[in-house]
């Protein structure tokens, strides 16, 4: 069976600039002084510090050898963390957050032991790797225990993506497509680790029942060490372990935001995921190659994910490189790594992510989570004319850029009015933030802060009714639990008061007694 | 400290909204230097005229409403309402024409509801149709078209006549000027002639009016190359001519004597230029791709709709500020159908995720 490459509406080709990085080879770098892992599960799930601390799995002081499990037993909403490298925990810290400018995040802090040598990416896995015989519910608690996530970004552990998706899948997509510019990461493994890849697509295939294995790249990935097919077309024959599955190497076109879940399961499928559903409910999985990358390594070498490549890039960096990182390591020492910058700091704009739809970082003391993709150096030459911007003149270019098939400039006028309520009628949490509008707006208005801002906005309200739901569900149970009682007591006198008439009369019963007594108390003397 | 800056994007968009409306100007040399050839040098002296006064106009508004002049006379917004308004009018109209006109277009319909994004209504069918009603003779008066009279009214004619007002020139004016083909035929048929007794005439030439329609021409090879720039999208212009030669097409074959050709009537009015540079303006249009042509069918019924039987030769200006009224209606029953979401709309409760 074959698949025909479809499209989907809107989206706009972007220069790449991914050369940048690519030109060095992958470099480790050395075992950094502190590391801090950031304890925050995928987004809008922020832990608070006693659910933290329930949930050690190591006490302050304590000697840690490199995978030793950190955190445990939160559920598969905050996925486990375990030590990258030797060292002693020191405790709970606060340290600058990656993504949201001007807020803390609690991290583990890891004093390491800078003796040891840093670990390297590992090498590829030969195709015929035997691979362990494993039933799908061991995999996905195998999955949890190693703390694999989604490693395009949104850090959604991979285990519940599975448990939520098992019955009823036919396909597993592996995302290899990396929309925006600058971003490598994800070419840098699959150009040295393309088996691996594979066989993680393949195990995931096997539990989850699949049919069919797509790896999807962009197009235009070849340079002058050749595409990135070559390597994984050498590694998709047919495997003893799933002879029947039908393994498929796709090259979609690069047209930004194809990387985007629900767009590439559109551009392979022709199917539009439902606005209210996943990608199951049209029988498809999509995972990140690094993803199935980390699931191949948790199940063959029983390696828990630790480390991570990053692309340290971009106009303003003295040496951009694809960086194999500790989860935890501060953007300071990646950027050391790298070379520094190559013009004054004043000069820079360090973002986390893609240009497009990245986030600016404040304070390079942020340390890495799963999901950091990118540290994205853009020098003030980069930066757009500080005109500020203009009002809408409703020029209809974001309409016909954006991917979601929203009016965006329409979303920005409900959004800037406050009109948050009538902006979710019009699709605001359908926006997948791939920043495009804004990139196109000759006005130049900040439209994805705008929405994010409204989506946020959105979400605390969503939050405060449920809590008022919860809260008067709360209020209507005491009631009726304190109407029963009520109830319950107004029975049980009424049986009193129908038993007491029910005997003659209840004054001779006393008198009797009174009689009995006395009765007593004269046969004594 | 690294330059603290949260906004996105992070890269200079491509183009800003003084570049826009540089293209859109860029579109208007062609129908500029026909509408020079054909009439002569009154353009030049009209567009100096309508930006003069947009931009003198514009800075006081700004000023007053303590606006930043510079930045927002640089958009160009103003520029193009005025080059929009010299093209629509006589070449040899008075200068308070322009005057009158540019009051209306920028101060009233710009300026008071809020400047550049804000006005409901396109400033420069404001203008023109401020002027319309001010001036009726004025607006009537256009140069004969070199196709006709073989020749264009000298310089100094026309700065006599534009400084002056026609009055100045005496028998001349008469002598240089004619009734527009779409006048000619309002008064004809309201004189009762058939349309193929009018149509001898030879200011109705090959496609329904001698001259225009290569005014027509410039106009659509400039809108072409908009929607190559990718400055307007193909719904507004395709709707706007599509739809004029579907409405008009079952009428003309029927009866030739009581119904226009399509050709004339695009070749023989401003709907060529409406379709491409006055419909397609997104602030006072239609935000949603079917909106845009839902408007667009809506200008042209209406222009044919005042052609046919309205007090005025040409319906455009009135046409498409009719329509700006619809335009928040429009936009609300033609929101187009998300991504991921079903082709029919139901009763939908939207969750929050």
């Amino acid at each position: 069976m074959s698949v025909s490459v479809h499209g989907f509406f809107g989206g706009m080709p972007l220069a790449d600039h991914k050369a940048m990085a690519m030109q060095r080879p992958t470099q480790s770098i050395p075992v950094p002084e502190a590391l801090y892992l950031p304890l925050k599960g995928h987004r809008h799930q922020p832990l608070d510090l006693h659910q933290i601390t329930d949930h050690l799995a190591v006490s302050v002081g304590q000697q840690l050898a490199a995978g030793q499990t950190l955190t445990r037993g939160m559920g598969d909403a905050h996925p486990r963390l375990h030590a990258p490298v030797a060292g002693t925990f020191l405790g709970i810290v606060s340290r600058p957050a990656l993504k949201d400018m001007g807020h803390d995040v609690p991290c583990l802090h890891i004093q390491t032991d800078r003796t040891q040598a840093p670990k390297k990416l590992p090498d590829d896995y030969p195709p015929n790797t035997p691979l362990p015989e494993i039933t799908p519910d061991e995999l996905m608690d195998h999955l949890q225990r190693m703390g694999i996530v989604g490693l395009g970004g949104a850090q959604f552990p991979t285990s519940e993506k599975m448990r939520q998706a098992s019955g009823g899948i036919d396909t597993v997509i592996l995302n290899g497509v990396e929309c925006e510019p600058y971003i490598a990461c994800d070419e840098a493994l699959m150009r040295h680790r393309p088996g691996t890849i594979v066989l993680g697509g393949r195990l995931l295939a096997k539990a989850l029942g699949a049919k069919r294995l797509i790896v999807a790249v962009e197009d235009p990935l070849k340079d002058s060490h050749g595409s990135v097919s070559d390597g994984f077309l050498a590694c998709i024959q047919p495997h003893p372990l799933d002879p029947a599955l039908d393994i498929e190497f796709i090259e979609v076109p690069s047209i930004y935001p194809q990387g985007a879940e629900r767009q590439l399961i559109k551009t392979l499928t022709n199917q539009e995921v439902p606005f209210d559903g996943l990608p199951k409910d049209i029988g498809v999985i999509c995972l990140n190659v690094a993803t199935a990358a980390s699931v191949a390594d948790a199940v063959i070498e029983n390696t828990p994910l630790t480390h991570r490549l990053v692309s340290i890039t971009g106009p303003g960096i003295q040496n951009p490189c694809n960086v194999y990182a500790p989860i935890g390591t501060p953007v300071t020492d990646l950027i050391h790594q790298a070379g520094g910058f190559n013009c004054p700091e004043s000069e820079i704009d360090l973002i986390i992510g893609g240009p497009v739809s990245g986030h600016t970082v404040s304070d390079q003391r942020s340390p890495i989570d799963k999901g950091s993709l990118c540290i994205l150096a853009l020098t003030r030459a980069d930066r757009p004319n500080s005109v500020g911007s203009m009002p809408c003149i409703n020029c209809g270019f974001c309409v016909s850029v954006c991917p979601a098939q929203l009016l965006p400039q329409t979303l920005f006028k409900l959004a800037s009015q406050g009109a948050h309520e009538k902006a979710h009628q019009m699709g605001m949490m359908d926006c997948i933030e791939c920043g495009l509008c804004a990139e196109v707006c000759p006005s130049h208005l900040p439209l994805l802060d705008w929405y994010r801002h409204s989506k946020d906005q959105l979400r605390a309200l969503d939050m405060d009714q449920r809590r008022q739901a919860l809260a008067k569900e709360r209020f209507e149970a005491r009631n009726r639990r304190l109407e029963q009682r009520q109830a319950e007591r107004e029975a049980r006198r009424q049986a009193r008061r129908a038993r007491l008439e029910a005997n003659s009369s209840a004054q001779s019963e006393i008198e009797a007694a009174i009689a009995r007594a006395r009765q007593k108390k004269e046969g004594e003397s | 400290m690294i330059g603290q800056r949260a906004t996105l994007p992070h890269r200079p968009a491509r183009r800003n909204v003084s570049q826009v409306m540089g293209q859109v100007l860029i579109a208007l040399l062609p129908a500029i230097a026909v509408h020079a050839w054909l009439f002569g040098w009154g353009i030049f002296i009209q567009l100096a005229l309508a930006i003069g006064f947009a931009l003198s106009f514009e800075a006081v508004m700004l000023q007053l409403r303590q606006r930043p002049v510079g930045v927002y006379l640089k958009d160009l917004s103003a520029v193009v309402a005025a080059v929009l308004f010299a093209l629509s009018i006589p070449p040899l109209a008075p200068w308070w024409v322009s005057g009158v006109g540019m009051f209306f277009a920028i101060i009233i319909a710009k300026q008071l509801y809020g400047g550049i994004g804000h006005n409901l209504f396109n400033p420069a069918m404001v203008g023109f149709a401020a002027v319309i009603i001010a001036f009726p003779l004025a607006l009537t008066q256009w140069v004969i078209p070199r196709t006709l009279a073989q020749t264009v009214p000298d310089w100094n004619t026309t700065w006599v006549a534009i400084l002056q007002g026609p009055q100045a020139l005496g028998g001349t004016m008469d002598a240089i000027s004619q009734a527009t083909p779409l006048d000619q035929l309002r008064t004809g048929r309201l004189d009762g002639q058939t349309l193929s007794e009018i149509g001898i005439d030879p200011m109705f030439g090959l496609f329904g009016a001698s001259g225009w329609e290569w005014l027509a021409l410039a106009y659509l090879i400039g809108g072409l190359y908009l929607i190559g720039q990718r400055i307007i999208t193909w719904h507004v212009p395709l709707a706007v001519l599509l739809g004029t030669i579907v409405i008009t097409l079952p009428g003309w074959l029927m009866d030739p004597d009581l119904f226009r050709s399509p050709l004339q009537q695009l070749a023989a009015g401003s709907l060529v230029m409406c379709a491409f540079f006055i419909a397609t303006d997104p602030v006072s249009g239609s935000s949603t791709p079917k909106g845009k042509i839902i408007f667009s069918i809506g200008v042209v019924v209406l222009t044919l709709v005042i052609r046919a039987w309205g007090g005025f030769p040409d319906g455009v200006a009135f046409a498409v500020l009719l329509m700006n009224m619809f335009v928040p209606l429009i936009d609300r029953y033609t929101v187009p159908r998300i991504f991921g979401h079903p082709k029919h709309k139901r009763d939908e409760t939207r969750s929050v995720r």
